[in-house]
């Protein structure tokens, strides 16, 4: 263990040394950049702190026996929102069983302190642990819900500021928003209600359905079901709105190899340059091999959104995280 | 040990401050410096780190034994029979769901979601997710409906036998058993 500690100082040491002679010697960012360090986000079917606890340990203890000091996110997604009355929100979760913002909370803790026992002893990883939701569950999907879901992470991060888990786990909103589950109004009220509550990041990791892979898009994003959608809907809830910063989904749709979602992720990007003078920074990619292993890796995910964003400009950008989704808990 | 870690902590500082201006000169020529709304972001993460930076230290070694909670993971609450929501966890692009239906069978958690494929074709499908009861393994079944029967949903079951109608309104019954065992 204490060679362990020593070879770990020394390979930061030695990054940190090595990024800045990069940095230094290459202007542009057409450097080859490998994929991070990729997660385990899960689609959440229990609250039992065991579990959650195990789980948080087990993803501290990948990043520990990494040597290098790590800096992570991990999505745990407990489903679409629910009202239960009386100004009390939470989340359906994937085992049909539903649970108050105030009872996820509680649980999401365990998971903290499992990552924070057995990351790092020098506390050197860092994880933004994104408790998750989505658009999915209709009526329920508002500002109010957005705002209980904002309240939690308050909750959340002030535990954190007086806690030793603090040092090493900090907490985020997430949202799975995708066109095919609703439509935008709803979807938008829930993060102009989670921005009010909170000064803290909500990562989309959702999808950008319908939206154009081959040029700036317009109104021409939506479903069938859901047609009303537009760029400037997309742009809100991933980046417009302030805690807003995009996760999105890089999976893998025919014909392969075409990174349909990368290429429409960036044209979104140049659509937020030419209507709002911002271009997006990807906080990471999400993908979901774990749970079909048919669809892209994490690294070819990252890769696709990477290489994508990173072919112009104007775009160009790192993709700080990568994240791949498992139903298993 | 804690100069060595301050050492590192600077080194990595320095390094992403040379990083960020590297990457902004980079970035200057092709679009404005003011931004703000990535500004808004930045302010956001500084928040990030100071909190971390501040949180109490704990003196005590970390001990994965001690922190666990009491009691071993149970078995997650599996609610049995048909529930029409649509809720479901996959990406729209993949798969539209109806609705879906819940049973344990011997030990497994299972859960059949009727719907239609999300690529445009209206090809009906269920999608079967079978858990191991303590969650930690899954097991993902896609069957697909008949062709031209659009999208699908459950209306009952008898046993392990769900009854799927179709859009056009023929029904389907799918043996949950048989389809879980096969390999």
């Amino acid at each position: 263990m204490p060679n362990a500690k020593i070879s770990r100082r020394g390979v930061a040491l030695t990054t940190a040394i090595l990024g800045m002679m990069v940095a230094l010697l290459v202007p542009s960012a057409a450097a080859a950049v490998s994929a991070p360090f990729a997660t385990v986000s899960r689609y959440m079917s229990t609250l039992n702190t065991t579990t959650l606890y195990n789980e948080g340990c087990a993803q501290g203890t990948a990043a520990q026996q990494t040597f290098v000091a790590q800096n992570l996110v991990v999505v745990l997604d407990f489903g679409g929102p629910v009202a239960f009355g009386n100004g009390v929100y939470g989340a359906k979760l994937f085992n049909g069983t539903t649970a108050t913002t105030s009872t996820i909370r509680d649980a999401v803790e365990w998971y903290a302190i499992g990552f924070h026992v057995c990351s790092a002893i020098d506390n050197s990883d860092h994880l933004r642990l994104a408790i998750g939701t989505n658009n999915s569950t209709g009526a329920a999907v508002g500002n109010a819900a957005g705002a209980a879901w904002g309240q939690m992470i308050n909750d959340l991060n002030i535990w954190a500021s007086v806690n030793p888990e603090g040092q090493t786990v900090s907490f985020a909103g997430a949202n799975d928003i995708e066109p095919g589950f609703g439509d935008p109004i709803p979807a938008r009220a829930w993060v102009t209600g989670f921005d009010t509550a909170t000064n803290w990041s909500m990562y989309n990791y959702g999808s950008a359905d319908g939206c154009s892979s081959i040029q700036i898009p317009g109104s021409d994003c939506g479903t069938t079901a859901h047609p009303t959608w537009s760029a400037e809907d997309i742009y809100y809830v991933s980046w417009g709105a302030q805690p807003c910063e995009p996760l999105p989904e890089v999976y893998l749709y025919p014909p392969p190899g075409n990174a349909l979602q990368a290429k429409q992720w960036y044209w979104l990007s140049k659509y937020s340059i030419a209507n709002h003078g911002s271009r997006f920074v990807f906080a990471g990619s999400m993908t979901e091999h774990a749970s079909d292993s048919t669809t892209n890796t994490a690294v070819q995910g990252w890769s696709e959104l990477y290489n994508q964003v990173n072919s112009d400009t104007t775009t160009a950008g790192s993709v700080k995280w990568s994240t791949d989704v498992t139903h298993a808990n | 040990m804690v100069h060595v870690r301050r050492r590192a902590m600077l080194a990595v500082g320095c390094g992403s401050v040379v990083l960020v201006l590297a990457g902004y000169a980079g970035a200057s020529s092709s679009r404005s410096v003011v931004d703000p709304i990535a500004d808004a972001k930045a302010s956001i993460e500084a928040a990030y780190a100071s909190q971390m930076a501040n949180a109490p230290t704990d003196s005590r070694p970390k001990d994965p034994i001690a922190a666990r909670p009491s009691g071993a993971p149970e078995s997650a609450a599996w609610p049995q029979g048909i529930f029409d929501d649509p809720e479901a966890p996959f990406p729209a692009a993949e798969y539209l769901i109806s609705n879906r239906w819940q049973q344990d069978i011997g030990a497994t958690h299972v859960v059949a979601y009727a719907g239609q494929r999300g690529d445009g074709s209206e090809r009906g499908v269920v999608v079967i997710l079978v858990y191991s009861l303590d969650l930690s393994s899954v097991r993902k079944i896609e069957v697909g409906g008949p062709p031209g029967g659009g999208p699908l949903k459950v209306v009952s079951a008898r046993g392990h036998v769900l009854t799927l109608v179709g859009q056009a309104g023929g029904n389907v019954a799918l043996d949950i058993d048989k389809v879980v065992a096969a390999p």
